[in-house]
């Protein structure tokens, strides 16, 4: 185990699942306790077509990605809110139009698409060091703005009405915390990639949830229970040889059974 | 409150409404379910435009005076299983009264503190929402809507699921906050609000007024006035 740590591209892989584990806990426990979990999934795969345009632009996918998972979150957001566009119905329209304008975009680019499924499955061997610079000041920028916003995010998402009597913008409030759930999904493309983002969003705080008395500590727990789930994915995917992010979701996947069944057992109710 | 209407969709929920409401009075609301009373207090906060007519809640928009207001929601629809302390959501009472990236300090903390004391439920701060009873629920809830220290007071239904018990503690509650606030309650103990409130308003779209004389005169038939109430309205 020490010594494949001695690979640069073990490194930065090891960074980037820290990295992403702390935006994952934060934006996560939010995803869980407003039960958004359908929006994050139509928000990240939307964001496939930011992908796209950015093979086709030549830019690195995830520059192009950054807008176009901002431009998905808030057209979900708006759409669903101030049109009579039922919820669901704008979440499959966003999913499935994103996804198509990055099929057509990287069909438009000449030649093969090199780590095309890495964005989709996820590959976090191959993490460069300037992704991870990106890593760092997105989860920055997503801690420092759940820190201001930190007693309006609680109170929008315990009781929206009490929120909005007191005097918060509460529609505002709301599309910030979508477009974090799209700053968060950029983060975790490179671990798990989009398709199974959705899963690391949500796993990790459903666990945490059950043994937290309050949402900071339901953070700071989802937040390590992400970390230990990416890596020992990591490591198992090392020892087996199969995908990280699959790994990685798997381990989640199968924690997250053992607490819910571990939960019900007599005696702990 | 002048000639105020509210219809949502097609359907009229309070029509023509002019009444208004002096400053410490405990105005006790009652009307059949669906007679607009939810509604009647969503407009005094704000929370729903009327549809024609005005309101002005001290003598300003109800978005400006929302923070003078303590609310009480009829029932708080929230997941079980959210993590937040009983002190965090009564500190949620600040939340008007606190600007944009500022935390809560010791003075929210002690006023959340004395509110929780006024309800009886100081020992309790620490516990997980999800964990209360349906009474300790509402106090808290009222413990909320005390912290912003409000100059009116919004209340719905707030002993709708509590037992007979608990339902004296929250009128003898309500009975000592009325010296320093105005209450308007909306409810459907039709029999014990007699004695607490000084007016009575019948709610069912449209809007009768009881002053006090006319409630003591016929105090005991408290209970038989309200259906009587509701066939005026139907034949004006």
């Amino acid at each position: 185990m020490v010594e494949i740590l001695r690979y640069e591209f073990m490194q930065n892989a090891v960074a980037a699942t820290v990295l992403a584990s702390i935006a994952c806990g934060v934006i996560g426990s939010y995803v869980v306790v407003k039960k958004i979990g359908f929006i994050s999934g139509g928000i990240a795969h939307a964001a496939f077509g930011g992908i796209g345009i950015g093979y086709y632009l030549g830019v690195n996918p995830l520059l192009g990605l950054i807008p176009f998972s901002l431009f998905s979150a808030l057209g979900i957001g708006l759409l669903s809110k101030k049109t009579k566009v039922a919820e669901d119905t704008a979440i499959g329209a966003f999913w499935a139009a994103g996804m198509a304008v990055g099929v057509i975009f990287i069909g438009l680019t000449p030649g093969y698409a090199p780590n095309l499924f890495s964005y989709l499955f996820g590959n976090i061997l191959t993490v460069p060091r300037a992704d991870l610079y990106m890593i760092v000041g997105l989860d920055l920028f997503i801690v420092t703005v759940v820190f201001a916003f930190y007693k309006e995010f609680l109170a929008m998402s315990f009781d929206e009405e009490y929120a909005e009597v007191s005097g918060v913008n509460t529609m505002l409030l709301y599309l910030i915390l979508l477009c974090l759930i799209a700053l968060t999904v950029v983060v975790l493309v490179r671990v798990v990639g989009i398709v199974m983002v959705i899963a690391l969003l949500t796993i990790p705080p459903a666990i945490a949830r059950k043994f937290s008395r309050n949402l900071f500590v339901m953070m700071l727990l989802s937040s390590v229970l992400c970390t230990l789930f990416t890596l020992s994915g990591l490591w198992l995917s090392y020892i087996f040889d199969t995908a990280s992010g699959a790994m990685i979701i798997l381990v989640a996947a199968v924690a997250f059974m053992a607490a819910s069944v571990g939960k019900r057992l007599p005696g702990r109710t | 409150m002048s000639n105020l209407s509210v219809a949502i969709g097609r359907t009229k929920i309070l029509d023509n409404l002019s009444w208004s409401i002096c400053a410490g009075e405990f105005l006790g609301i009652i009307g059949p379910n669906g007679g607009g009373k939810t509604t009647l207090l969503r407009v005094i906060l704000g929370l729903q435009k009327p549809t024609s007519g005005s309101i002005r809640v001290f003598g300003d928009d109800p978005a400006v005076s929302r923070k003078r207001i303590g609310y009480v929601p009829q029932q708080l629809f929230f997941d079980r299983d959210f993590p937040v302390t009983v002190n965090e959501t009564v500190l949620m009472g600040r939340l008007s009264s606190k600007g944009l990236l500022t935390r809560y300090g010791r003075e929210d903390r002690a006023m959340a503190e004395h509110a929780l004391g006024t309800v009886g439920m100081a020992g309790l701060k620490k516990r997980q929402v999800g964990g209360l009873s349906g009474g300790e629920l509402q106090r808290m809830l009222i413990a909320r809507a005390l912290v912003g220290r409000p100059e009116l007071l919004l209340l719905d239904e707030p002993t709708a699921s509590v037992d007979p018990e608990m339902k004296t503690t929250i009128y003898d509650l309500l009975d000592s906050l009325r010296k320093s606030m105005t209450i308007v309650l909306v409810t459907h103990d039709t029999g014990t609000i007699s004695q607490h409130v000084s007016r009575i308003a019948c709610l069912n779209c449209g809007m009768a007024m009881h002053e006090p004389g006319e409630m003591t005169k016929e105090d005991i038939s408290g209970m038989y006035r309200y259906p009587v109430d509701i066939v005026e309205h139907r034949h004006p």
